[in-house]
């Protein structure tokens, strides 16, 4: 219970901390401590047990941290939960065992040294009675009532007694913080136990305290036994037949403990007639005194041993069958398996071009990109334009040209479409150098042509003149790195005899002349 | 010295352009960024060899290579033929190579010449084809082509269209050539299918199997803790909308007239929901950044009678068709009060007799009935109520969440629908990701994933509720709850519990 405690206590002491914090020590811990014992895959294990086995590792390295951290001074939360349940265990136990005994002596007659059997039996048994009745029906209908209201009333007065031994015991000393995170802890169900314990261990005691009380007086007094009835048809047969309920545990054993019908109607007191006054025909407590030991003992104190021996047996219980996958449990258990996730370590297909439009093109993007997947095996990153109707339109599309290329590794080559009817040399010479300039000399260039405009065509096929007119442009502008390409309409992929821009090699060096009809 | 030597299974994967290699592959690796596997309807999308290796804290465990497709098989085999002498075995490969070698600075097989490349230098060739088209002769030649390089082969039948089934043709054919043939809908493939073909590559790999078996294990743990993690989102959602409540400070003036309160309130309600809106989103954002979905355009289809209905969450239809049904609302109703009662009985020593358990039970089972009924219908309140001023001097009002006993089962309901639409995406598919609610409408009646739960589930999440309500969301025991919620995600992940058609 103790060590349960300290755990929880420790983990909530991590609320509010820098997660990489967290993880760094966890992850520590991990390494250092708990893979010498679990192994290094205990992480694959994520069944209880091998949490349970984890976080003790954990708890006992978090200990030790914290031990050394305030050099072995004060109690930790699980001892002082413990030292508090033993001395108010004892407390109980001294205060039970003196109420008992105050009970007990309290319902002798002082002045006439006489038990009223009934009403000792209504004190000392019948709450007690109800009170079991109460609780095994809570047992029998849990299933139908769910947990919590088995344990309902139980849990809230257990955690009003818990709160108030931590709160008295230790806590407070300790701080505000230690006492949220008692708080936080208080709610879990196994802590109910141990102080539901405390109450039948006060039972017990009680019992003890009574049965104690009932024989000093005894012992030290002639004590004498009666029972009374107001209605006239309580007739004693009816007190015999409930003693003789009450002893039927016991009965077969020792007879004696039982009372007779004669002793039953032999010590009834009669308020009336000529036998009206006390009895004293017979031994009373012969009759009455072992029968009612034997009851308190059977009735009153084995049911609260018995229930202190199930508190137990479910405090017990409780902390074995913890499943350690609450909130705080499965945050920590990550951070304690946390591991290298497995990795997709791909850059993009290198293929990417900037595509620049030369003259007013305006290809849609799709067509435009399948086209050049296809007979360049390029991929558009990004689509610009130039050669408008604005000179300064073709900075601007340098410049972010510039940018693309600084901002995206993939790219491989310059893509300048052009119409091949439409070359004007002294404006596009100048463009193509200061393109150069601006993708530098790793980066291949290419002039993409399309012939005259058709219904229905996005890209037509130039007329092979005009493809060498751009082919002795290009030769002329002296780039080892530009290489002319005209569209193709039967170019599908692979399968051509046209040389391409996958490869930059292959790029430089096929200039000018590349792409021969 | 070649991957292959440093102990790393090498896998080529192969076929003819536009036959789903790269989507096979996305899916296979968990890549959704179309930026880094590019798939498209365009044949020879892929221009060139690409790598994607798997790495594990920076060791590579698995390198798959996607490729070119085959453009002039029956020209390179041609080329092969006609190139290589006599024999077979390590004089093909030669002819191979010199194959490849003779291609190297033009572009006449280019793309057989790419694809070839990692084969010759030791990887296994996983050859692609759509069986939902015929066989044709030239596929042969790419068959052929693959085994004269003397690689260890396995061929995967992808289905690119679901109308026509031409496997039974393929395995003959494929089956004089391969060593092995598998089944892989590259856009339909759940995760177990992923493991499966993992599975199957041990078979063709010779000498690297540690690095594959690892792969496996680490594939299979992080699925897990995807799980559990995916748990802890559900648990959140629910946690934070069964329990939260969006307060205002409203002015002394807005509530002095009847027509400015119902403003007042109106506009607080309009927030709650926007908010319990927004919530549900995030959640549900955190889930496809889970599953590695990060980059897919997330969009709902709610359909013009629900978005008529007023919003998603809140719209009359979306409640009549998930949560529970009125039966399993009552019973649950019932058992909840039953258990309130039973702390009464408990509370007075059984002096009551049992009389609060039965009157609990009672109220429980007829309020759910009639309460279900309703739709999330959002209560105001003022916890400094009679006569609570804040310090401002106006009124404090709090508005939510809603108390209708099917809230939580219709949230729930909703985020499962969407975790099955999340696990059940290839990550091949580079279509725009909707979530479909109009398939659920179209059948009009309780479909969701809530009424199909068993009883003991339905009790473990309903306690869950139940708590929290009580008790509010720090203080609420959850592992129960958890556990149920990760049995149930993965079933969905099984495809044991599912809502979405199987063609979906």
């Amino acid at each position: 219970m103790a060590a349960m405690i300290d755990f929880e206590d420790l983990l909530r002491a991590d609320d509010g901390a820098a997660d990489e914090t967290l993880v760094a020590r966890d992850r520590a811990i991990a390494a250092e401590q708990i893979v010498p014992v679990l192994g290094e895959n205990f992480g694959d294990r994520a069944d209880s047990a091998t949490r349970r086995r984890a976080f003790r590792v954990w708890l006992r390295a978090r200990s030790d941290a914290e031990s050394a951290r305030s050099e072995g001074a004060g109690l930790s939360a699980g001892e002082a939960f413990v030292h508090a349940r033993r001395l108010t265990g004892a407390a109980l136990a001294v205060g039970a065992l003196i109420s008992g005994a105050s009970v007990a002596a309290g319902l002798l007659n002082r002045e006439w040294r006489y038990f009223n059997v009934l009403l000792f039996l209504a004190v000392t048994l019948l709450p007690q009675l109800a009170l079991l009745a109460t609780l095994l029906a809570g047992a029998v209908f849990r299933k139908a009532l769910g947990k919590s209201a088995t344990l309902g009333l139980a849990q809230t007065f257990a955690r009003a007694a818990v709160d108030w031994l931590a709160e008295k015991a230790s806590l407070r000393r300790a701080g505000d913080a230690a006492l949220k995170r008692w708080r936080a802890i208080r709610k879990r169900a196994f802590l109910a136990w141990p102080v539901i314990a405390l109450t039948q261990g006060f039972g017990v005691f009680y019992n003890a305290g009574l049965i104690l009380g009932f024989a000093g007086c005894l012992l030290v007094m002639d004590v004498r036994f009666f029972w009374e009835s107001t209605p006239a048809m309580a007739a004693s047969e009816s007190l015999h037949a409930l003693a003789r309920g009450l002893s039927a545990p016991w009965s077969w054993l020792a007879p004696d403990f039982v009372p007779t019908l004669e002793a039953v109607e032999g010590t009834r007191m009669t308020l009336t007639g000529a036998e009206r006054g006390y009895p004293e025909k017979i031994d009373s407590a012969r009759a009455w005194a072992p029968f009612l030991a034997a009851t308190l003992l059977c009735w009153g104190a084995a049911p609260r041993l018995l229930l202190w021996f199930l508190c137990r047996w479910r405090e017990s219980r409780a902390l074995q069958r913890e499943s350690f996958n609450e909130r705080p449990h499965r945050e920590l258990w990550r951070r304690l398996t946390d591991r290298p996730l497995l990795e997709v370590a791909v850059s993009g297909p290198a293929d990417g071009a900037v595509v620049i439009l030369w003259g007013g093109l305006t290809p849609a993007d799709e067509a435009l990109r399948e086209t050049l997947l296809r007979q360049l095996r390029l991929n558009p990153s990004a689509t610009l334009a130039a050669g408008g109707a604005d000179p300064a339109a073709d900075d601007a599309a340098l410049a972010e040209a510039t940018a693309v290329l600084r901002s995206d590794p993939g790219i491989r080559a310059a893509v300048l479409v052009a119409e091949s009817w439409g070359l004007a040399p002294r404006d596009l010479a100048p463009f193509l150098k200061a393109l150069r300039d601006a993708v530098g000399e790793k980066i291949a260039l290419t002039v993409f042509l399309t012939g005259e405009p058709a219904q229905g065509a996005v890209f037509t096929e130039p007329r092979k003149s005009e493809t060498g007119v751009w082919e002795d442009f290009a030769a002329r502008l002296g780039d080892a790195g530009l290489a002319v390409r005209p569209y193709r309409s039967n170019r599908v992929g692979s399968g051509t005899q046209q040389g391409r821009v996958d490869d930059p090699t292959l790029l430089g060096g096929k200039s000018g002349k590349e792409g021969a009809e | 010295m070649s991957a292959d030597d440093a102990g790393i299974p090498r896998f080529a994967v192969v076929g003819r352009v536009n036959k789903g290699k790269s989507s096979i592959l996305a899916t296979l690796v968990e890549e959704a960024d179309n930026a880094r596997i590019r798939i498209s309807e365009i044949p020879g999308e892929t221009t060139r060899c690409q790598s994607i290796p798997l790495v594990l804290g920076g060791e590579t465990l698995v390198e798959f290579i996607d490729t070119p497709g085959f453009n002039r098989a029956r020209q390179a085999l041609a080329w092969l033929r006609e190139h290589h002498a006599e024999g077979s075995g390590e004089a093909r490969i030669e002819t191979v190579r010199r194959f490849v070698e003779a291609h190297r600075d033009n572009d006449e097989f280019q793309d057989e010449r790419l694809l070839l490349e990692p084969v010759l230098e030791g990887a296994g060739v996983v050859y692609v084809v759509d069986a939902s088209k015929p066989y044709r002769p030239d596929f042969g030649a790419e068959m052929e082509i693959l085994r004269w390089t003397g690689r260890p082969r396995m061929a995967i039948l992808n289905h690119l269209s679901p109308e026509n089934d031409y496997s039974e043709e393929w395995r003959e054919r494929l089956g004089e050539s391969f060593n092995l043939t598998r089944e892989f809908n590259a856009h339909r493939a759940r995760f177990r299918e992923r493991i499966r073909l993992l599975r199957h590559l041990l078979e063709i790999e010779e000498g690297n199997r540690a690095k594959l078996e690892q792969t496996i294990r680490q594939l299979e743990a992080e699925w897990d803790r995807r799980r559990s993690e995916a748990a802890d989102i559900f648990i959140a959602l629910l946690g934070r909308a069964l329990t939260e409540r969006v307060c205002e400070n409203v002015g002394g003036d807005r509530v002095d007239r009847d027509y400015k309160r119902d403003e007042a309130e109106r506009a607080l309600k309009d927030r709650y929901r926007a908010e319990l809106r927004e919530l549900e989103r995030r959640h549900h954002r955190r889930l496809i950044q889970l599953y590695k979905h990060g980059d897919a355009e997330f969009a709902e289809e709610v359909g013009d009678a629900l978005l008529a209905g007023g919003d998603d969450l809140f719209a009359e239809e979306t409640w009549q068709f998930l949560g529970l049904d009125p039966s399993q609302l009552a019973l649950a109703g019932g058992l909840a009060g039953a258990a309130a009662g039973g702390s009464v009985d408990l509370a007075t020593g059984g002096l009551t007799h049992g009389l609060g358990t039965l009157i609990g039970a009672a109220g429980g089972f007829f309020a759910a009935i009639w309460k279900g009924r309703k739709l999330a219908e959002i209560r105001v309140s003022n916890p400094l109520s009679p006569k609570g001023e804040t310090a401002a001097g106006g009124v404090k009002w709090c508005a939510g969440p809603p108390k209708n006993p099917n809230f939580p089962w219709v949230l729930l309901d909703r985020a499962l629908f969407h975790f099955e639409h999340l696990v059940t995406r290839a990550h091949g598919r580079r279509d725009r990701f909707v979530i479909d609610f109009n398939q659920l409408r179209a059948r009009g009646e309780k479909h969701g994933y809530a009424s199909r739960l068993t009883a003991d589930r339905r009790r473990a999440l309903q306690n869950w509720f139940g708590r929290l309500a009580d008790r509010g969301r720090e203080d609420s025991e959850d592992a129960e709850a958890f556990e149920t919620l990760r049995t149930v995600l993965r079933e969905i992940e099984e495809g044991e519990l599912r809502v979405l058609e199987a063609d979906d």
